[in-house]
């Protein structure tokens, strides 16, 4: 089926115009996808097991390419960028897995430190970088445990310190609570929306409805690779407009 | 390019006997290399030598007057393809025949130069005018008792050379296709090992010079560091042998070797493994990266 699609992408952060994805084998991971997601926003992807939430990741990594349809990441139609624009790319689209995919023989700081490497830092920014990275997700003093020495939210976090490394403008966290029990699941997406409130544009792959009542954000439903809902893209609240509030409500309950 | 080498020499020291096998492969395929280079080397020395020595020796009869000697010699002289002529006189050949007996006095009591005959070492600029010089000293016939032609030494020779060539590069061929195969098993056993953690710097936005870069650098320097060794001890067995080779070639000047040729051995080897080295990761990595 020939679908149409727009001959230029627009300026947004992330657009899905009528995406399907066939792989060889026939099975459509998605069908007819279509959204756009604007810079600072923060999306749930919801969706049973198979419902295509690893696909679109993977799409927007580039390590897949639609059928159908086009994907662009700010302004830029993935099909028609090179090979070698691929690892720009990915620095500029992070995923933290579920699994965390941390490498075993290296420690934590030298976990979090490979996409520095891999960017050409030097020692020193590479250095001061791990030390923020490692405030941030809350593990100072732990640079010199391995992988194996963690727990699963610990761990978790240093996957998610690896891939802000290098200040991704989008963070793709690909089921990143699956494999930890209730409390650090909150942890960890406590954790992403204080990256999102930090600026980063953070897009999340769960099926844990807690942690959707927790942060209420935008939620794009799949099911079997069609987005079968979206929830409106609600305005986000700056972190100033959340303190007024935040304020309001202690007044209110001084008051009774 | 810091990081690349110093990673690549992070992954040979992680697996040692891995990277010493290589090298050890490398060395002996490295090392027939130059010994057979040092080999050919020397018998193209021989075969030029032999084809600039007398190649046609004519002795002439013992009544044959010194005169009609140097009439034949300045006749040789004339010719175009005659390189040098050498006339040994009666006295000339009995000096020789002294020097070569020196140590048998019972052998010199009984020669004089009036039983040794006269004779002309003719040298020809190629071996093609050999048989030239044969032919020109046979019109002579009167004076000329015995002509001796070296050609078939030399074509012998040269046969030998041709032989040693293509032995060698037969040889060296099989080695080195041998170890081509085994440096690429070596490192696509490093590349499976090290599999996850590539489709990781994948997705972390690693180049292909970050993944690739230091197993091409390892392969090269199992090239390098197997030629050079191999060519340090051919060198060094070569210096070590040198009184029996000079012994053993006599009068032919096939050492010392000039360092010129040792140079110019160690800089093609050099190339050659850095070369195969690579040729061998490219091939790998092809093979196990996507």
């Amino acid at each position: 089926m020939a679908t149409e699609t727009k001959p230029f992408a627009s300026l947004s952060m992330i657009e899905f115009n009528r995406v399907t994805k066939q792989y060889p084998t026939g099975q459509a991971a998605l069908s007819d996808v279509s959204f756009v997601i604007e810079p600072g926003e923060f999306v749930f992807f919801v969706g049973p097991t198979g419902a295509g939430k690893t696909t679109i990741m993977k799409l927007l990594t580039r390590e897949l390419v639609p059928t159908e349809g086009m994907v662009a990441v700010l302004g830029e139609n993935l099909q028609n960028i090179k090979k070698s624009a691929v690892p720009k790319l990915r620095r500029e689209v992070s995923v933290v897995f579920q699994d965390y995919k941390l490498l075993p023989d290296r420690t934590v700081a030298e976990n979090i430190s490979l996409p520095l490497e891999i960017a050409n830092k030097t020692e020193d920014e590479i250095k001061s970088r791990v030390a923020d990275l490692l405030e941030l997700v809350n593990l100072s003093g732990k640079e010199l445990y391995f992988p194996v020495q963690l727990s699963g939210g610990e761990a978790q976090r240093v996957s998610i310190a690896r891939a802000l490394a290098v200040g991704p403008k989008v963070l793709f966290a690909d089921e990143p609570t699956g494999n930890l029990d209730h409390e650090s699941a909150i942890a960890i997406a406590k954790l992403l929306d204080k990256i999102h409130q930090l600026g980063t544009t953070v897009l999340m792959a769960t099926h844990n409805l807690d942690l959707l009542k927790l942060l209420k954000k935008r939620e794009l439903h799949l099911d079997k690779g069609k987005l079968v809902k979206d929830t409106k893209a609600t305005k986000e609240k700056s972190p100033k407009e959340r303190e007024e509030k935040e304020d309001k409500k202690k007044e209110n309950e001084k008051h009774g | 390019m810091g990081r690349t080498i110093r990673e690549a020499f992070t992954q040979m020291r992680r697996t040692p006997y891995q990277a010493l096998g290589a090298i050890l492969v490398l060395f002996i395929t490295f090392f027939v290399g130059y010994a057979f280079s040092l080999l050919l080397y020397g018998s193209e020395h021989v075969l030029r030598f032999v084809e600039t020595r007398p190649q046609v020796t004519a002795f002439f009869k013992s009544e044959t007057a010194e005169a009609d000697i140097r009439g034949i010699e300045n006749d040789m002289l004339a010719k175009p393809y005659v390189a040098k002529v050498k006339v040994v006189t009666k006295n000339d050949a009995l000096a020789l025949y002294k020097e070569e007996n020196k140590r048998d006095p019972l052998l010199l009591e009984l020669v004089t130069a009036d039983i040794l005959p006269a004779s002309i070492e003719v040298s020809g600029r190629d071996i093609g005018s050999l048989e030239q010089i044969q032919k020109d000293l046979e019109v002579y016939k009167s004076k000329v008792d015995e002509i001796v032609f070296q050609k078939n030494i030399i074509d012998s020779l040269a046969r030998w050379t041709m032989v040693i060539r293509w032995v060698g590069i037969a040889i060296i061929s099989v080695l080195g296709v041998t170890s081509l195969i085994i440096m690429m098993v070596i490192i696509s056993m490093k590349v499976a090992m090290k599999r996850q953690e590539i489709g990781i710097m994948r997705l972390l936005g690693a180049t292909s010079w970050y993944i690739n870069g230091p197993f091409l650098i390892e392969g090269v320097s199992y090239g390098v560091f197997g030629s050079l060794l191999a060519w340090g001890v051919v060198t060094v067995g070569v210096l070590y042998a040198t009184p029996w080779i000079i012994d053993f070639f006599g009068e032919i000047p096939v050492l010392p070797i000039p360092w010129s040729f040792l140079a110019f051995q160690i800089g093609v080897g050099l190339a050659v493994g850095a070369l195969s080295g690579a040729i061998a990761s490219m091939l790998a990595l092809r093979r196990f990266i996507k």
